[in-house]
């Protein structure tokens, strides 16, 4: 088992410019998040939350520091790079599921698939066994309109889970759901990472969804406030 | 003591450069003429010169006369890659180039201000044929002084085709007059 | 690369704005293949009116058009019996004397209209062999023959053109004798008159001109020829020539009919580049999660060339269609008489080039517009 941690973040630091402005979301952030950690970041409007989560996932990429994930430095990767990367290592959650409208659950699932060259069979088997996962295979044929908010949500894990990427980032995964389909996700959430060791980290508003995580980070204006292990 | 044997050297060099220039063939030699055209420049006496007007009603077919002229009279006076031109009496056909304003004329050589009863009369057709009457495949433009609006004394035999109106002259001698 | 399904829906997510692509794309072909099919018309007339065996005599100074030459009446016989290398028949030398004359002519029940007459002799049917009796015969005294496109000029339908028929022309009636076919030349919008006949209404003791049809496409003889005999004041033009300058007369339309495509096709790609940004800019969070699930910039830009391909293609087709039902073989009139437009390959592929041009320069500015805000932003956008 590998005792290292997948995420290390050192002196992380992202500036912008906002119109004649320099912008300072996060300022020299160190960070270790453990593998098959389910961590929870919280933070009030302008905390860096956000800002973490996108470099984390490899969406953004910082202005100074080191952010090493399973081993390799992303800071340096080109975007081609980089967007590479992230079909192989991670999996993303959206708050509005930014699911493909033209395409069918299936199909959704299945795209982070096209990008390797598994054979139809398998990207059959692989899709099939992740809308399992969730508890949607009998809706794999339906488009996104005809699912509801909670089915929506678990189709974009699926499409998350389907290429087995050691790390899940969510951003607000529960911001757009009812109380019942949100507690349905964090429960899956929690079983990703219990039950088949994914790392997670998740960005959120709400003190409850914070609870399912395993541990609790607090930011703002940049900076770590506290850590906080939460109870199993 | 190095300058000085330099210099001699290099004056030598540029000298046998020089020397080179003039001794090297032009870089486009103009084609030779062809001989039955080239023994035709000679000088031809004056005496009893006939004139353009008159002559192409006195004279028939076969008949030898001299006439004298200037390459002039027409837009196109030379006709390419054949022995021709056309030959203007100088007191009956005026070139553009002696008009108070040639600015109007399309060439300085045509006589579009004369009349063309003035033009057709005052002006002859000068061939030059081969052994079989045939004329010679070689254009006249440039060969031995013979340019548009040059003198030109022409010592020819009327040809056959020439009538009141058309008058075409065989020419036996041509001389550029300066 | 993204799946081809995924271009094939994303086609008819929004069936108004597939329909203005589709209709741009349309006129846009439309467009290009008309004034293609035209300039290729006019080109392959006025090229074809050239034989390069045929010489014309005509007035120096009137080079450039017949109508307004004017050479002596005797100079069709002296080149007949001068000039070596012509062509002969039964001892008749092949020598066109002609009188080219833009008069008015009137059919029953139309407008009086404006149109060429030629007044020849029986040798013009030596001299312009691609020349065929379609019906009737040569014409006599107080006969005319038309071509077979000049119903066109004439302002009649073209069932209507046909031997016995009467035309009015200096106020007199003449009847059609016959009707000739010359194809593709500007001879077939002409009317063809007996040469004597017209000298006597347009009271013209000279000719238009002489045509003379060589042995050989050498015309030295003619030029010479024409020197000797600086009497007659001729000018020598190949026919090729000749037509080859009308040519060039009509350039100047022949460019406006490209230019003015040009300026709609422009118009209509600023359309189309509008229509696609919006098209695109409601796709900025779908094109940033394709990105963010690891697709390339340059796949899904692959994938929104495929789209728009597939509206302006289908675009160019349906307008080629139209044009091969609609514009091919029609009859248009100028100056010099009609012509039909000619949907020749190398237009039709113009046309469909024209929508490959479309659907990728049309998709490139809006989409690299789209790919290029930064993931964080593009996730976040309204879309």
């Amino acid at each position: 088992m590998n005792a290292s941690p997948l995420i290390h973040c050192h002196h992380l630091t992202k500036h912008y410019r906002k119109g004649k402005q320099q912008v300072t979301p996060l300022q020299a952030l160190d960070l270790k998040v453990p593998r098959g950690e389910f961590l929870a970041l919280m933070g009030p409007s302008g905390s860096g939350k956000t800002t973490l989560l996108n470099l984390i996932a490899g969406i953004d990429s910082p202005s100074e520091g080191e952010l090493i994930i399973d081993g390799q430095d992303i800071s340096q990767l080109s975007r081609g790079k980089l967007s590479r990367w992230r079909a192989q290592h991670v999996g993303y959650i959206f708050q509005l599921y930014h699911l493909i409208p033209v395409l069918s659950a299936y199909e959704n699932v299945e795209l982070p698939l096209l990008l390797d060259s598994f054979s139809g069979r398998e990207r059959r088997e692989r899709v099939e066994l992740a809308l399992r996962l969730v508890g949607l295979e009998d809706r794999m044929h339906h488009k996104p309109k005809e699912l509801s908010g909670g089915q929506e949500q678990r189709v974009a894990i699926a499409r998350a889970l389907v290429a087995d990427p050691p790390l899940l980032v969510a951003d607000e995964p529960t911001g757009d759901l009812d109380r019942d389909a949100a507690a349905s996700v964090l429960q899956l959430l929690q079983e990703l990472s219990r039950e088949h060791g994914k790392t997670i980290v998740m960005v959120t508003h709400d003190p409850k969804a914070a609870e399912a995580a395993d541990r609790l980070l607090h930011l703002e204006k940049g900076k770590l406030l506290e850590s906080e292990a939460l109870p199993a | 003591m190095k300058t000085k044997t330099i210099l001699p050297v290099l004056a030598a060099l540029l000298l046998a450069a020089c020397g080179k220039e003039a001794s090297a063939p032009p870089s486009s030699a103009a084609p030779e003429i062809d001989p039955r055209i080239d023994a035709l420049f000679m000088e031809i006496s004056a005496e009893k010169l006939a004139k353009i007007p008159e002559a192409r009603h006195s004279h028939s077919v076969k008949d030898e006369l001299v006439l004298e002229g200037r390459i002039m009279g027409a837009m196109d006076l030379f006709v390419d890659g054949h022995a021709m031109f056309v030959l203007g009496d100088m007191e009956t056909v005026t070139p553009c180039i002696d008009m108070p304003d040639p600015s109007h004329c399309d060439t300085p050589w045509d006589a579009c201000c004369d009349p063309k009863e003035l033009r057709i009369q005052g002006t002859a057709t000068v061939q030059v044929l081969d052994e079989q009457g045939q004329v010679i495949p070689q254009g006249l433009e440039g060969v031995n002084g013979l340019e548009k609006l040059s003198k030109v004394r022409v010592k020819a035999q009327v040809a056959a085709g020439s009538d009141g109106e058309a008058f075409i002259l065989n020419a036996l001698a041509l001389q550029v007059l300066p | 690369m993204l799946p081809f399904r995924y271009a094939i829906r994303n086609l008819f997510r929004d069936p108004m704005r597939l329909l203005q692509t589709l209709l741009g794309s349309l006129l846009v072909t439309l467009l290009v293949m008309g004034a293609g099919a035209f300039n290729q018309g006019m080109t392959r007339m006025l090229s074809a009116s050239g034989d390069p065996l045929n010489v014309i005599l005509l007035g120096a100074g009137s080079e450039e058009s017949l109508q307004r030459s004017e050479i002596p009446d005797k100079a069709a016989g002296i080149a007949a019996s001068t000039i070596p290398g012509i062509q002969e028949r039964a001892g008749r030398s092949a020598v066109s004397p002609e009188l080219h004359f833009m008069g008015y002519l009137q059919a029953p029940d139309a407008e009086r209209v404006q149109i060429l007459l030629r007044g020849v002799k029986a040798e013009a049917l030596m001299v312009y062999p691609e020349l065929s009796l379609l019906e009737g015969r040569f014409p006599r005294a107080g006969e005319l023959m038309p071509g077979r496109m000049a119903w066109k000029s004439l302002g009649i339908p073209q069932e209507d053109l046909k031997p016995g028929m009467l035309l009015e022309f200096e106020g007199q009636s003449f009847r059609v004798s016959g009707i000739f076919a010359a194809p593709g030349t500007v001879m077939e919008s002409e009317i063809w008159a007996d040469l004597n006949d017209l000298r006597t209404l347009t009271q013209r003791d000279s000719l238009s001109g002489v045509t003379l049809r060589m042995q050989s496409p050498d015309h030295r003889e003619v030029k010479l020829f024409s020197t000797r005999r600086r009497n007659l004041e001729l000018s020598v033009v190949p026919e090729q020539e000749y037509y080859a300058g009308l040519a060039h007369f009509y350039a100047p339309i022949r460019g406006m009919t490209w230019v003015t495509a040009l300026l709609i096709g422009v118009g209509a790609l600023a359309g189309g580049l509008n229509t696609l940004y919006a098209a695109f800019a409601s796709r900025i969070a779908e094109l940033a999660t394709l990105q963010t699930l690891g697709y390339s910039r340059a796949a899904i830009l692959l994938s929104l060339i495929q789209e728009a391909l597939m509206a302006c293609l289908l675009g160019s087709l349906l307008a080629l269609t139209l044009a091969l039902q609609f514009l091919d073989g029609l009859t248009v009139s100028f100056s010099m008489g009609s012509f039909q437009l000619d949907m020749s390959p190398g237009v039709v592929l113009a046309g469909l080039l024209t929508g490959l041009f479309l659907g990728v320069l049309g998709t490139l500015p809006p989409a690299l517009r789209c790919l290029v805000p930064p993931l964080p932003a593009a996730l976040r956008s309204a879309g």
